[in-house]
């Protein structure tokens, strides 16, 4: 499984069909776009959101104010260049600026170890909400929901009458959560999450969006629109990094293990690509030319412990990924399991370094990307 | 002795007929493996290795008797349906091999399952390997001695890892089982090392955890409350995997401050559990333990 974050406009436009409430807006593609968008608003003040699938926006400076027309194209210009945590904004999100009175937390998530689902609620909604968790965990309520029996609002009336909401806000609360409950549902999600959940008057407004959905699970979703679900068929799973080392592993498990490895060694991963359990060589080729085509890779280290994966598969695919590129770079293969004795002969005749150990790969692939 | 299976266990093969269970099953039967039978709708009447194919669990167990345990290798679209009549059959174990089965289908099952009794083992799991006796899945037999070293673990490769650098040591495994990289799973780290603490030959136990849930904290409090005395050693996965990015499925919705590799790696030492840096530090850290 892997999962799909939707963006933050995305994640509203489904709050809003669920009934829950987000601050008027618009969202553009082209800096040009944004006087329009401003306009539109009829508003002495707007915000601007670079849309990244990524948290800790605001503090990265991705999320800008603008109070005309002419100032709201130069922040998105800014904004359409400015990269966030690796990613770069294909939209914009430009909001009416609300004047809030207090910001809450609320989240839906898959509880792995209750086996059902939990909705979190805080009063303390906002960018720390990690922090507030940690410090002063017995300030976040918890609540489960059991995804096959019916929604009941009373608990939710107590609960947002503990987190200080009086009047139309306890049942504006209450359909909030329901409005969430049911998305994550129907959507199948991972997590669901409004922070901050903001009031606003008599109302309680979703300011931002984070949305877990499961590639797994794409098919069985009952969301009404989805154009945006085959961003998940990213072929092969690859995560950038800061380092200059190449690291392809089989399953998740080893893969982290094999890049927690490189910085023990003193290296720095470029990169986490895992090719999986059963990997074809078609696949692991695919990897391995990503990877000889990457500038930033020094030194690639190929760790794989084969149980449904077969080591002659993979290394089948390391060979025609040399055949197919020209580059070359130094390649470290740690190659054990399933099929391994293959594997290695078909390595060896190729005159690529095959180890037994992946202690012994990954000090030889830091020393070469070092050099 | 050995948790879960031993080798007596009767052991059905769901899915026979496809490339890995057909794969698998040789292998299974290789290193011991009782198979008295294997399922694959309208393939029945066939063989596998000499192992019989029916059509339906009900079949299968009129003709060669009940079986204790299933293992799945059924495709993701059809796995919960296979899980179902593995339960409805009485079969008490079931290893779900199948990987990408949708996260709701498995909490659906799991719940069932615990409902029933029924122990689940997986899905996205290498299955179980009591070394030289049986094993029920896909690790490698060749990587494991026997011995009285339990292990747990939440990474296929890594339980692989784990047992070939036991044996380079010198070292042996009583059973080793892998309970599934999902973030839904039918049996836990701490329920697992519950049973190797009530397994005479297991002396200590070795605990691969992996950023993502609170498991890892859990088997930490088990320790405290004193449920589990033997010594444990744990590794944990993902210790530098950057915040915000997932990796693969392990990476985990890392919320409210729970879930990192310094939150579970602090748990654990709180509680006298030693941590190896790297997984072949391991066999080094047990034999100390179980001086």
């Amino acid at each position: 499984m892997k999962d799909l974050r939707l963006l933050e406009f995305e994640g509203k436009g489904l709050f809003k069909l669920y009934g829950i409430q987000i601050p008027k807006g618009s969202v553009i593609k082209e800096p040009q776009e944004a006087a329009k968008a401003f306009r539109d608003l009829e508003v002495k003040e707007a915000v601007l959101k670079s849309q990244v699938p990524v948290g800790g926006r605001g503090k990265a400076g991705g999320i800008l104010k603008a109070r005309n027309e002419e100032e709201a194209v130069e922040k998105s210009k800014e904004l359409f260049k400015k990269e966030i945590k690796g990613f770069l904004p294909k939209h914009l999100l430009i909001e009416e600026a609300l004047e809030v009175q207090q910001e809450l937390y609320l989240s839906c998530i898959l509880d792995r170890e209750d086996k059902t689902l939990s909705v979190l609620i805080s009063k303390f909604g906002g960018m720390d909400i990690e922090q507030v968790a940690l410090e002063n965990p017995l300030s976040i309520i918890k609540i489960s929901q059991d995804p096959w029996e019916p929604f009941k609002a009373h608990p939710f009336y107590k609960v947002a009458k503990s987190i200080g909401l009086r009047g139309n806000l306890i049942q504006e609360f209450a359909k909030t959560v329901k409005g969430l409950i049911n998305l994550t549902i129907d959507s199948k999600a991972m997590l669901t999450e409004i922070n901050p959940l903001a009031v606003v008057k008599d109302k309680l407004i979703a300011m931002d969006s984070k949305i877990l959905l499961d590639d797994d699970s794409l098919n069985n979703v009952k969301i009404p629109y989805r154009e945006f679900l085959n961003r998940a068929e990213n072929e092969i799973g690859i995560v950038e990094l800061e380092g200059n080392i190449g690291i392809i592993g089989n399953g998740a498990g080893l893969t982290m293990a094999t890049m927690d490895m490189v910085y023990y060694f003193g290296g720095r991963p470029a990169n986490f690509l895992d090719v999986g359990g059963g990997a074809s060589s078609e696949k692991v080729k695919q990897a391995v030319v990503t990877l000889l085509n990457n500038n930033k890779v020094k030194s690639l280290f190929i760790n794989i412990f084969g149980g449904i994966t077969r080591c002659d598969e993979v290394a089948n695919g390391i060979v025609s990924a040399l055949r197919e590129s020209r580059i070359r770079k130094p390649i470290f293969v740690r190659l054990v399991g399933t099929n391994q004795e293959e594997g290695k002969k078909i390595l060896e005749s190729e005159n690529i370094n095959v180890f037994d150990t992946a202690e012994e790969a990954a000090r030889e692939a830091v020393k070469a990307a070092g050099e | 002795m050995v948790i879960l299976v031993d080798k007596e266990t009767k052991v059905i093969v769901q899915g026979i007929t496809g490339k890995e269970g057909r794969f698998h099953t040789k292998l299974m039967l290789e290193y011991g493996t009782k198979i008295i039978g294997g399922t694959s709708p309208g393939r029945g009447g066939e063989n596998i290795y000499n192992v019989p194919v029916y059509d339906t669990i009900e079949e299968l167990i009129q003709k060669e008797g009940q079986a204790d345990a299933s293992v799945i290798f059924v495709p993701a679209s059809s796995a919960p349906e296979a899980v179902y009549e593995a339960m409805d059959n009485g079969i008490q174990l079931i290893v779900v091999i199948t990987e990408h089965i949708p996260p709701y289908e498995t909490l659906r099952f799991v719940r069932k399952a615990r409902e029933k009794g029924i122990t689940i083992i997986g899905p996205n799991c290498p299955g179980i390997i009591a070394p030289g006796i049986t094993k029920l899945g896909i690790i490698p037999g060749n990587s494991f001695n026997r011995g009285r070293i339990g292990v747990v673990s939440r990474s296929g490769t890594i339980t692989y890892e784990v047992g070939y650098s036991l044996k380079r040591y010198g070292l042996g495994v009583s059973t080793a089982v892998g309970i599934g990289g999902d973030p839904i799973v039918g049996r836990s780290l701490k329920e697992i090392a519950k049973l190797f603490e009530k397994d005479e030959e297991t002396e200590g136990i070795v605990v691969i955890g992996e950023i993502g849930g609170t498991m890892e904290e859990e088997l930490a409090e088990s320790i405290r409350r004193g449920e589990i005395k033997k010594p444990v050693v744990a590794y944990i996965a993902g210790m530098t995997a950057p915040p915000e990015k997932r990796m693969g499925h392990a990476g985990a919705i890392i919320t409210m401050g729970k879930g990192t590799a310094s939150s579970k790696i602090e748990a654990l030492k709180s509680v006298g559990v030693k941590i190896a840096f790297l997984p072949s530090e391991i066999p080094k850290l047990m034999k100390e333990e179980l001086k």
